[in-house]
């Protein structure tokens, strides 16, 4: 099996939001949709899910063109919707109807989810008892945001979906629901799901994938495979932390500074033969070097760096044509 | 195609299961239903402050125009009383005077005559006449083989000599007369009373070329049709109104949400709003249905007399319409309008994405029922007054209105059978058309976040609405 978009474009009018995205999943994983806001994540996702129209390209399943009421998609959208009055089991059971899950089916899977997102208490709420304290509310509004994005994410997982779509699924997390999130994600990427992940927090896509594609204002910027883009730039990265002021030093070899931290500076050097010329020149030096770290560029600085040279190029395109 | 339904039916269980137990519903249906059973005594007290008015009241505008001037200078009134079937001897020998319609009229050329022969042979004798006359013919009205009320029926020639109206006036006042006759009527049996205490059908009929009585062309209805045909709009609007904005708000309640994000991914936007538009307007008829069973329980509870308050109101002469093909007809034209209204009301909702601003999208709604309604109010006083005529058959065939008139029409007879197809043809038609622009435009709407589109740019979307690719 394999999941595909190719050459898509959607435009609102003379405004392309989406302009020419190609990506493939030739194996079950994650795949990365990353840009800051407005780049065109969630208007694909929505034309992936058959939301929207496209005005052109191709989106295949195994090959052939994907019918979405064929599939069975699980989709966790950015902005969060629940009914705020129903039970919230009436909503996930009707999800699931929805779905075509069988209602037995349906309850096994939300007593999973709801005991393995700890939200039994609000989804099986305990008949009240005459004397003793109201049990918690099984309606949506009197969930706090935390637990509504479970209950979002319990909806996108009862059907068991061979595709789940995650449009920014951590965001607004505190960190134990985070990593609770985290670990949901990992456990369905263990069961070979086809996964989709759009998002601006770096750090969480490095954490899940290596493919992915970066957008911005609706046109591709990079794509590949992380760690070899990573490879392209090269070992650029250094970081020192001495117990003693090196700034001299650091000015002697001619090393920009990147950022400097009470404690440490992160450098950038050409390459490895600047690093450990730098190095020797500490070690002359007698600097007591605690920290010596020479890494790749992360994956938010070659994000800034693309979509700041993107931006800037696309200034200077409608500069020009103003001109 | 097949696809854009699929889970229609999956969205009508869920939708109608979760207003059922929604508060607002549990509690406009309680309201509905304490109205339902209070209904029944106020009529009655109306109907037994009304049994003592002074017929004078009446009989001061007896055979006068609308300017209130004598419009018939001379007039013979031959009356056949032919109610001796049922009480043995006639109500006229019972004491009933038909000639007080003199002193009424302050008219000294209006004379009255009790005839005896044959009411069949004076009616072929009406259309020759030169003189300015009516017959007024007293029987029994009937609903099947068992006499249920009296009928006073005046008969005038399709000559154009005596207006309508004055026909109209004569039949009016003999029923106020009758009203405070028929507590003098001493020693009737209980089959009798019933019939004395059942409204008096009034019957304002025609002899044609023929001299023979034309049904064809007596186009008017009396009170007790009025009633049941109003009746029938004012239940519909109810429907209608309730129905449409309970579509509008859970439409938009979708959409405020963002569950509409979630249903996308498993449904097609047409799914969604078949589901919910069928789901509102059965749980508006559901409350109506319980609302008419607590009346009927109420008038049987509540009812003193012999005969019951509804039957009061709505004779037994008013139902011998109600068959199975009206009834059918009169279901199909309720069902294609209330899905019309109901489409319509599932854009409004559409058109917005917050929920403050319903109100607003409904309000042009609103006007458009309310047109509609209005438009069927008047047909009915039109009805009433001078019967059928081009008005009355731009209602039946006009579908903001004929939603509301032609069901209540159908049931009362008053509507031709090649009008009331062509009027539900219409429907149908508009629905598919309904149906088709909102099919175009409502998956852009429902992905539209922001600003109320306003029906202007529905057009608009319509026309531009490209085809393009879809997963």
């Amino acid at each position: 099996m394999s999941f595909e978009v190719k050459n898509l474009i959607k435009s609102y009018g003379s405004k392309v939001v989406v302009d020419n995205l190609s990506f493939r999943l030739d194996e079950p994983g994650v795949y990365a949709l990353l840009g800051s806001n407005g780049a065109g994540k969630t208007t694909s996702i929505r034309v992936i899910l058959g939301m929207l129209q496209y005005d052109s390209g191709e989106i295949l399943w195994d090959g052939k063109p994907m019918n979405v009421s064929e599939r069975n998609i699980g989709y966790l959208a950015e902005e969060r919707g629940l009914y705020p009055k129903y039970s919230l089991l009436d909503q996930l059971l009707y999800f699931a109807e929805l779905k075509n899950v069988p209602k037995e089916k349906a309850m096994e899977r939300i007593h999973y989810w709801s005991n393995r997102l700890q939200l039994d208490e609000y989804i099986f709420p305990p008949k009240p008892v005459k004397g003793q304290k109201k049990p918690k509310s099984n309606r949506a509004d009197q969930l706090s945001k935390g637990n509504q994005q479970k209950v979002q994410l319990m909806a996108a997982l009862v059907s068991d979906p061979e595709i789940l779509i995650l449009d920014e699924p951590l965001s607004g997390l505190d960190p134990v629901n985070a990593d609770l999130f985290k670990s949901v994600i990992h456990e369905e990427m263990e069961k070979n799901k086809y996964i989709i992940m759009s998002s601006h927090q770096m750090s969480t896509i490095e954490e899940f994938t290596s493919n992915l594609t970066i957008l911005n204002r609706g046109k591709v910027v990079l794509q590949g495979n992380l760690d070899e883009i990573k490879k392209g730039y090269g070992r650029i990265n250094l970081i020192v932390k001495c117990d003693n002021d090196i700034s001299d030093y650091i000015e002697q070899a001619g090393l920009p500074i990147v950022e400097k931290l009470p404690s440490e500076y992160h450098l950038r050097v050409t390459g490895e033969e600047q690093a450990g010329e730098f190095l020797k020149l500490l070690i002359d030096k007698k600097a007591s070097v605690v920290k010596f770290e020479l890494r790749e560029p992360s994956l938010h600085e070659i994000f800034v760096e693309k979509v700041s040279a993107a931006n800037a190029a696309m200034g200077e395109e409608a500069k020009a044509d103003e001109e | 195609m097949k696809n854009e339904f699929r889970g229609a039916g999956k969205v009508f269980r869920f939708t109608l299961q979760q207003t059922l137990k929604s508060k607002a519903y549990v509690i406009t249906t309680v309201l509905l239903l304490i109205a339902s059973i209070v209904v029944v005594p106020v009529l009655q007290m109306i109907q037994s402050n009304g049994a003592g008015d002074d017929p004078t009241e009446v009989a001061e505008n007896v055979l006068k125009d609308s300017e209130g001037d004598v419009s018939i200078d001379e007039l013979t009134i031959h009356v056949y009383d032919e109610t001796s079937d049922l009480f043995g001897v006639t109500i006229t020998d019972m004491g009933f005077n038909w000639s007080t319609i003199r002193q009424h009229v302050g008219n000294a050329n209006v004379s009255v005559k009790e005839e005896t022969g044959s009411v069949e042979d004076a009616l072929k004798a009406l259309k020759t006449s030169k003189e300015k006359e009516v017959i007024v013919h007293l029987g029994l009205g009937s609903s099947g083989v068992t006499a249920s009320s009296l009928a006073i029926t005046v008969y005038r020639a399709d000559t154009g000599t005596i207006p309508e109206v004055i026909g109209q006036q004569i039949a009016d006042y003999y029923v106020e007369e009758f009203s405070a006759f028929k507590d003098q009527i001493s020693e009737l049996t209980d089959e009798q009373k019933k019939v004395v205490d059942a409204t008096v059908s009034v019957i304002v009929n025609f002899t044609d070329e023929n001299g023979q009585v034309s049904a064809e062309k007596d186009t008017t209805i009396n009170d007790a049709q009025y009633a049941l045909a109003y009746a029938m709009l004012f239940v519909l609007m109810m429907v209608v109104i309730m129905g449409s904005t309970q579509i509008a708000t859970s439409i938009t309640t979708d959409k405020s949400t963002k569950v509409v994000e979630y249903l996308l991914t498993s449904i097609r936007p047409m799914a969604l709003v078949v589901g919910k538009v069928c789901a509102m307007l059965l749980a508006s008829v559901g409350q109506l249905a319980l609302m008419l069973t607590l009346v009927l329980i109420s008038n049987k509870v509540f009812s003193t007399g012999q005969t019951s308050v509804l039957e009061n109101l709505f004779t037994a002469e008013v139902w011998k319409h109600v068959t199975a093909p009206t009834l059918l007809a009169a279901l199909v034209a309720l069902v294609l309008g209330a899905l019309m209204y109901g489409m319509l009301a599932a854009l409004c909702g559409a058109s917005i994405s917050k929920m403050e601003a319903l109100q607003e999208a409904l309000s042009l709604f609103t006007v458009t029922t309310l047109i509609g309604v209005y438009i069927g109010v008047a047909a009915m006083t039109v009805m009433l007054v001078k019967g059928d005529n081009a008005y009355v058959i731009f209602t039946e065939l006009f579908p903001l209105s004929s939603t509301f008139f032609l069901p209540g029409a159908l049931l009362i007879g008053k509507v031709t059978w090649w009008i009331a197809l062509l009027s539900i043809v219409i429907l149908l038609v508009v629905d598919v058309f309904v149906f088709l622009f909102v099919a175009r435009i409502y998956e852009m709407m429902i992905n539209h976040n922001g600003e109320r589109i306003k029906p202007k740019e529905w057009l608009t979307m319509f026309k531009g609405a490209k085809k393009g690719g879809k997963a």
